[in-house]
């Protein structure tokens, strides 16, 4: 796709630059502002790390090195994206549900949290696995949109967990907004198994998933670290996501005291 | 499991409450029977109705019931009565049973009327046997009064609950929707595969899943509500 | 493209897809990161 070296070739990688530079930024900052230079703001930028120099490698490993698909030949690269993003989808997702069980059996505020940043990167990553889903099917298929169950089940779970977050922002009680968007959760993910089976009878297509025993082995390793990549940035994203919720959650417990009036 | 004896005492207060607003079910029949004109209205050929006949019908009842739904759980809180049959004590789960059942009662009773209508305005053409059309329509209605009672019990207090009921609803009834307008047009045009008794046995599997694990959700539904 | 590969049922082209999903996900990715950035409450910056 684009002539450059492989990567293996390079005496250091595009990852491994744009690690160290941001290492180096957060470096000079913790200087600048007296604090001792390994100091992390904070355990999620680890994974941030982490994973943006996986993505950086993993793109360029997919861009350049990717040998051509078989059959679907350069657009073949949409792959290194499309299919990590549907693997995250569902993690992420899962483990919605699973933070919204945890909920509803423990009470605890953190659950709730979690469920709500688990919501709302989900959704960003199933519009990812849309969009590149999307741009796949038109070289590929010929069309944008094909009525075909798996599209269909993950817009249509989608759809339901923009409903969960509606729902959760047409709330006002703090505790009936955490139990019933776990519920709202709860049943979202409950019926992805019997659309998925509905949308397969109801086009009575039948197509066989991805997984690392249809694709060849250099391909898997570059979905792997590609994989990784959307993995690590998933934590951080949930962790950046549930602060900001924290911080909320804080706020609307203990308002901020109205500056003093002096007269 | 007493419960389950108060479950006819909910289900007839529910459908007294129908019953003394007659006004309501009648406008929600009234509603289910312009739908029918408008989608003939909206097509670009009246010899089409025919093929989408079963389409529209399960368009109609979808649309209707996002309206009775919504008014379910409204009557409630204007005198916070929902409160009032926990606190005296009614088993959450016989409430959301008995709301369910007469959520379904209603839906179903909207269907056997448009039905009829629907083959004189649409024609139709009929190879099915009437026991599936029955089958269809109960399974279908009680699919989308199970899931919609609890997400109506959801929405009920929200901010702007009318819009965010099928907003929440639709996507959980996707399966409903598909399985029984497929099966309706699979009555209607003949069914040469014999797939209606799989929609039929798809439709079951929706309503054990859902009519099991949504009064477990409902429970903990109203422990908030109070 | 190889020459080759004409009429041999392998899709042919399509960089430009190519190139739209690898920007699509890089900017959805980032403004996100930026929507997040722009959401935090200044006692959580650190």
């Amino acid at each position: 796709m684009i002539s450059l070296p492989h990567l293996a070739s390079l005496p250091v990688t595009p990852g491994q630059l744009t690690g160290l530079l941001a290492i180096l930024t957060i470096v000079l900052m913790n200087i600048s502002r007296g604090r001792v230079w390994y100091h992390l703001p904070s355990w999620e930028h680890a994974f941030g790390l982490v994973g943006l120099s996986l993505l950086v490698d993993g793109q360029y490993l997919g861009l350049v090195d990717a040998p051509r698909e078989a059959m679907m030949g350069e657009t073949g690269r949409i792959m290194y994206v499309h299919v990590p993003s549907a693997w995250l989808t569902m993690v992420v997702f899962l483990f919605t549900c699973i933070f919204a069980v945890a909920f509803l059996l423990t009470g605890k505020r953190v659950f709730d949290l979690l469920v709500e940043s688990t919501t709302e990167v989900g959704i960003v990553l199933s519009i990812l696995l849309q969009a590149t889903g999307m741009l796949f099917a038109k070289p590929t298929w010929g069309v944008y949109w094909d009525w075909d169950p798996r599209l269909v089940s993950t817009t249509v779970m989608m759809l339901s967990f923009m409903g969960v977050l509606s729902l959760r922002a047409a709330l006002d009680d703090a505790d009936r907004r955490a139990t019933w968007t776990s519920v709202g959760a709860i049943l979202a993910t409950t019926s992805m198994g019997v659309t998925y089976m509905s949308v397969r009878w109801w086009r009575s297509i039948h197509q066989m998933q991805s997984s690392p025993d249809t694709v060849a082995k250099p391909m898997v390793l570059i979905l792997r670290i590609n994989a990784f990549a959307f993995l690590f940035l998933s934590v951080w994203l949930i962790a950046r996501r549930w602060r900001i919720a924290d911080a909320q959650a804080r706020m609307d417990e203990a308002p901020p005291l109205p500056p003093e009036v002096t007269v | 499991m007493s419960w389950i004896l108060r479950v006819p005492a909910v289900v007839s207060k529910e459908l007294l409450i129908e019953w003394r607003e007659r006004s309501r079910v009648s406008s929600l029949l009234f509603y289910s029977f312009a739908l029918l004109l408008m989608v003939a209205f909206a097509m670009p050929d009246v010899r089409m109705l025919g093929d989408i006949a079963g389409g529209a019908l399960w368009l109609g009842l979808l649309l209707a019931s996002t309206r009775s739904l919504d008014q379910s759980f409204r009557v409630e809180l204007e005198n916070d009565s929902l409160e009032g049959m926990v606190l005296w004590p009614v088993d959450p789960l016989a409430i959301f049973y008995g709301k369910a059942l007469a959520n379904a009662f209603v839906l179903i009773l909207v269907a056997s009327v448009i039905t009829p209508l629907l083959g004189v305005l649409y024609h139709p053409s009929w190879h099915g046997q009437p026991w599936a059309l029955a089958a269809v329509i109960v399974l279908g209605c009680a699919g989308i009064a199970g899931p919609g009672t609890l997400v109506a019990s959801l929405t009920a207090q929200a901010r702007g609950s009318s819009a965010l009921l099928p907003v929440l609803l639709f996507p959980l009834v996707v399966p409903v929707v598909m399985a029984s307008a497929r099966t309706t047009i699979l009555l209607f045009q003949g069914d040469p595969m014999g797939q209606v008794d799989n929609w039929l046995v798809l439709l079951l599997i929706f309503n054990v899943v859902h009519w099991s694990l949504d009064g477990l959700l409902f429970a903990r539904v109203v422990e908030e509500a109070g | 493209m190889n020459p080759s590969d004409v009429g041999s049922g392998i899709v042919s082209g399509g960089e430009s897809y190519v190139w739209a999903s690898y920007a699509f996900s890089w900017f959805l990715i980032l403004g996100y990161t930026l929507s997040l950035w722009l959401r935090t409450p200044p006692g959580e910056k650190k």
